[in-house]
């Protein structure tokens, strides 16, 4: 049970990224700015923080698997990105664990540097046609916005979950 | 970070960069059908995605409800105004209608580029990072769906099936922009059929690019473009957009048009998957998708109205 329960919450932040967030907030292209929900990413850094870097990997892996294989039509590319992210941000030090201020910075420079990877990646196959400067303007400053203000609901529950899940373990182990 | 890049993981990571590079390369030439774990996948995510779509469409109708009961008012003045011309329209749709049915029996044909059979889906997903535009589609191969059939709304058409699988389908809607997703086009300009190609999406004025019009052809702005039937899975007498502006291409050679699309991608709930009836018709027509380049020359050859009375015979 308790194995699961990590993979079904970043599962249900992925259905909620592409499903209800798309349907609820339809987005008018004229303004330009585009905002990309990143919620499974927030589920995936931060289980590379509690539960260290091999189970955030895998589970980077897991999203990144569905990602590439639903959202997109490049195989791969969200793949190798949320595993990476997640092998870079797991700071499994006790300071970050017990400090909501440490994991929400985690959190804004993975974005940097996930957004950045993408962006690269889909400019070097000729998929984003956008100029850097327009990508940091209506693309970064944007998923900062949206998926910090979404990462600060999620710090919470998920710590939680992960406490949840170690004080399982901790009876398991008498 | 204790542990940052030693040797291991510096392996680790060449290692998974040559795979990405690998699958990035096998996915990215054009395929014909896609891999089966790929459409498992897809398959089983689609069925969560369609659960949880239902209660968002659900709630977000509830939100337009109330913003549609706000400009009730406006609206209905000019409705009004339009229900006069409506009965002199309808008329005349009556009469054309008939006329149609006597002239079809005259010349013999029981399949137009115009025919399909449509079926409804439901929209349960969008790619939430925009880099691509697609959406998913409740329906599969399992209800009929093949790969290159026209998506549309009520208001005109979103898109192709990009890729089919057994139990949903990935559309690309016509913002997607690729230059490969050319779509046949023609534009009723004064007495006689423009033919040209929906090529692109032009991000800076956000509309669609009408390329290769015919130097002579005379295009003004607010002319339909519809869909002409003549290329591929795509029926004849969709509507697309509204021409927005006209200028001569990079060559001088020929006219690009910009296009108003007339439906609205952003918010989608049903669509309707076309199913063209006309089978093989590349067996029939080898020659028009081979020689768009020429299209200058063969203009006055490809009349929409002779093709639709071979291709019945």
């Amino acid at each position: 049970m308790t194995r699961f329960l990590i993979p079904v919450a970043i599962f249900c932040l992925f259905l909620i990224e592409g499903t209800w967030f798309e349907i609820l907030f339809p987005q008018e292209n004229e303004s330009g700015w585009v905002w990309m929900p990143r919620f499974a990413l927030i589920g995936v850094i931060l289980t590379s923080i509690y539960r260290g870097p091999v189970a955030g990997v895998w589970a980077g892996i897991f999203v990144g698997f569905l990602y590439d294989f639903t959202y997109t039509q490049v195989l791969g590319v969200y793949t190798f990105c949320f595993g990476f992210i997640a092998y870079v941000s797991s700071y499994s030090l006790p300071v970050v664990r017990n400090s909501y201020g440490w994991q929400w910075l985690i959190i804004f420079c993975a974005l940097f540097v996930f957004e950045l990877l993408i962006y690269f990646i889909y400019f070097l196959l000729g998929i984003a046609e956008l100029s850097f400067g327009e990508f940091l303007v209506k693309r970064m400053i944007a998923s900062w916005l949206i998926n910090g203000a979404a990462a600060l609901l999620l710090l919470v529950p998920f710590r939680r979950i992960f406490e949840w899940i170690e004080d399982q373990e901790k009876i398991r182990q008498r | 970070m204790p542990h940052f890049f030693n040797n291991k993981r510096l392996i680790i990571l060449m290692v998974s960069i040559i795979l990405l590079v690998i699958l990035v390369g096998f996915s990215m030439r054009e395929r014909e059908s896609v891999p089966w774990p790929e459409e498992f996948v897809r398959d089983s995510v689609g069925v969560f995605q369609s659960t949880i779509s239902r209660p968002a469409h659900f709630a977000a109708n509830r939100f337009e409800a109330v913003e549609n009961l706000l400009d009730t008012y406006e609206e209905n003045k000019t409705l009004k105004q339009q229900l006069e011309k409506y009965a002199a329209t309808s008329a005349e749709l009556e009469n054309t209608r008939q006329e149609n049915e006597t002239l079809r029996e005259s010349a013999d044909t029981q399949e137009m580029l115009s025919d399909y059979e449509s079926r409804q889906a439901l929209v349960v997903y969008r790619n939430p990072d925009r880099w691509t535009q697609t959406i998913g589609i409740n329906q599969g191969t399992q209800n009929g769906i093949e790969q290159d059939m026209a998506v549309v709304t009520n208001e005109g058409l979103i898109g192709r099936v990009a890729e089919a699988s057994e139990f949903s389908s990935t559309v690309q809607l016509l913002s997607d922009g690729e230059r490969t997703n050319r779509i046949s086009a023609s534009v009723t300009a004064g007495d006689e059929t423009v033919n040209a190609f929906i090529e692109g999406w032009d991000e800076d004025r956000d509309g669609l690019m009408l390329r290769k019009i015919r130097s002579d052809a005379e295009i003004e702005e607010g002319q339909q473009v519809v869909t002409s039937g003549m290329g591929g899975a795509f029926p004849s007498g969709i509507p697309i957009g509204e021409v927005e502006s006209v200028e001569p291409d990079e060559y001088g050679l020929t006219y690009n048009a910009l296009i108003e699309p007339a439906a609205d991608f952003s918010d989608l709930t049903y669509v309707n998957v076309l199913d063209r009836n006309i089978e093989d018709l590349s067996e029939e027509f080898p020659s028009l998708e081979e020689d768009q380049e020429q299209e200058d020359e063969e203009e006055e050859a490809v009349d929409p109205v002779g093709e639709e009375g071979g291709g019945g015979s």
